[in-house]
C-alpha cells in the first residue's frame, strides 16, 4: 500500500472517525469474489484491477458516497478533510455512533496464512483461534469479542481462525491444546513466533491479561522497503496470488526487477 | 567501578525503551479482512462503509504492502 494512503488511514482523527464505520480492508488478488466486487466498484475492465482500492460505501455495500479510486486522495484532499467528511457522512446513519466498537463476530482474514502475511505488512500481532470444528471455533471467538473491539485492542491485532490445525504449522511454538493463539510474525509473515497462548477455557481477565502483555512485549520492525525486497528475492520467498496480478504497473515492474536480477 | 555500573544500568534502561516501544499503543482502524463479513456487519449495524483494498506483497515479495 503508497505511503500516501497510509498516511490517511494513520491519521488520528481518520481513526476516531472510523468507529461509526464498518471498516473493510481487502486483499486484492486472495479471493475471486472480492476481486469481482472491487472491480464492479472502480468500474474497470474484467481482469484489470489494479492494487488498491478505496471507496466510502453506504450500509448497503452499493451506494457509493464518495468517488471511488485507488486511495483516499481520489476523494478527499487531506486526511483532515477525510476525517471530518466521514463524521458527516456517519451523521446521517442514526445508528452509526451507537453500534460503534460492538460487533458480534472478529475482523477475520480468510486464512491464516493470508492472515500471518498481513500482520507481516501491518508490522502488527496476529491473533489465531482455533478450533476442532465450526460450533467449538464460534464459542472461542465469542470469549476474544469484547475485547477485540474494546478501545484498548481495537486494531492493535490481525485476526485468523481456523478448525484445521495443519494451518498452525508456520506458527513456532504452537501448543496441541491451545484454542488462542497471539503471533509475532516473521519478517515476510510466512511463519511467525507464537508470543501467547490459551485454551478455550480461558476466562475474560486471562485473555485480557494475554492480549495486553503480547502488545507491552511486541516490537514492530523497521523495514526498508528496497531492502526488504531485494533479500526477500534473494532468499526466494515469493508470495503466490489465489488471483493473477492484475495491476499493468505492478507487473511491469516485477517483470523488470526480475529481469535485473536474472543477469549475470 | 560505580561508573561502570551506572553506564550498564543505563543501556539496560535504553534498551528496554526501545523494546517497550509500542507500550502504549496508537489507535488503530479496526480492519475487517473479508468481504462478507463486513458487508454482514455493516447491514446489521446501519454504519456506513470505510473499503480498501491492498496487496500483501510488493514485486511477489511478502510481508510489505
Amino acid at each position: 500500500m503508497q505511503g500516501n494512503i497510509r498516511s490517511y488511514l494513520v491519521n488520528s482523527s481518520v481513526v476516531k472517525a472510523s468507529r461509526s464505520f464498518v471498516c473493510i480492508r481487502l486483499l486484492t488478488y486472495e479471493n475471486k469474489e472480492e476481486y469481482e466486487y472491487m472491480e464492479g466498484i472502480l468500474r474497470v475492465r474484467a481482469g484489470t484491477l489494479p492494487n488498491t482500492v478505496f471507496c466510502v460505501l453506504a450500509p448497503d455495500g452499493k451506494t457509493k458516497l464518495t468517488r471511488s479510486g485507488r486511495g483516499p486522495f481520489f476523494a478527499f484532499a487531506n486526511a483532515t478533510v477525510m476525517a471530518s467528511s466521514m463524521g458527516l457522512m456517519a451523521a446521517k446513519y442514526p445508528t452509526a455512533n451507537q453500534n460503534a466498537l460492538s460487533d458480534p463476530q472478529l475482523p477475520l482474514v480468510h486464512k491464516v496464512d493470508v492472515a500471518l502475511n498481513t500482520a507481516a505488512c501491518d508490522n502488527r500481532p496476529l491473533v489465531v483461534t482455533v478450533a476442532a470444528d465450526r460450533d467449538q471455533l464460534a464459542k472461542v471467538d465469542s470469549s476474544l469479542l469484547k475485547l477485540a473491539w474494546s478501545e484498548e485492542f481495537a486494531g492493535q491485532f490481525v485476526y485468523g481462525s481456523t478448525t484445521e490445525r495443519k494451518d498452525l504449522k508456520p506458527l513456532v511454538g504452537a501448543g496441541d491444546s491451545s484454542a488462542i493463539l497471539i503471533v509475532e510474525p516473521g519478517t515476510y509473515g510466512v511463519s511467525g513466533k507464537v508470543m501467547g497462548q490459551l485454551d478455550a477455557g480461558a476466562s475474560a481477565d486471562e485473555i485480557q491479561q494475554a492480549l495486553a502483555k503480547a502488545l507491552r512485549e511486541f516490537t514492530p520492525q523497521v523495514k526498508s522497503h528496497n531492502a526488504h525486497i531485494q533479500t526477500g528475492y534473494n532468499l526466494g520467498i515469493e508470495w503466490e496470488t489465489v488471483v493473477p496480478e492484475s495491476d499493468a504497473q505492478s507487473v511491469r515492474a516485477k517483470a523488470a526487477f526480475k529481469a535485473r536480477q536474472a543477469k549475470p | 567501578m560505580k561508573k561502570r555500573t551506572l553506564l550498564v544500568i543505563s543501556l539496560l534502561l535504553a534498551a528496554g525503551t526501545l523494546v517497550h516501544a509500542e507500550e502504549n499503543p496508537i489507535p488503530r482502524i479496526a480492519w475487517y479482512g473479508n468481504l462478507a463479513d463486513g458487508l454482514a456487519e455493516a447491514k446489521r449495524s446501519g454504519r456506513p462503509i470505510l473499503l480498501v483494498s491492498g496487496a500483501p506483497a510488493c514485486l511477489g515479495v511478502p510481508g510489505v504492502w
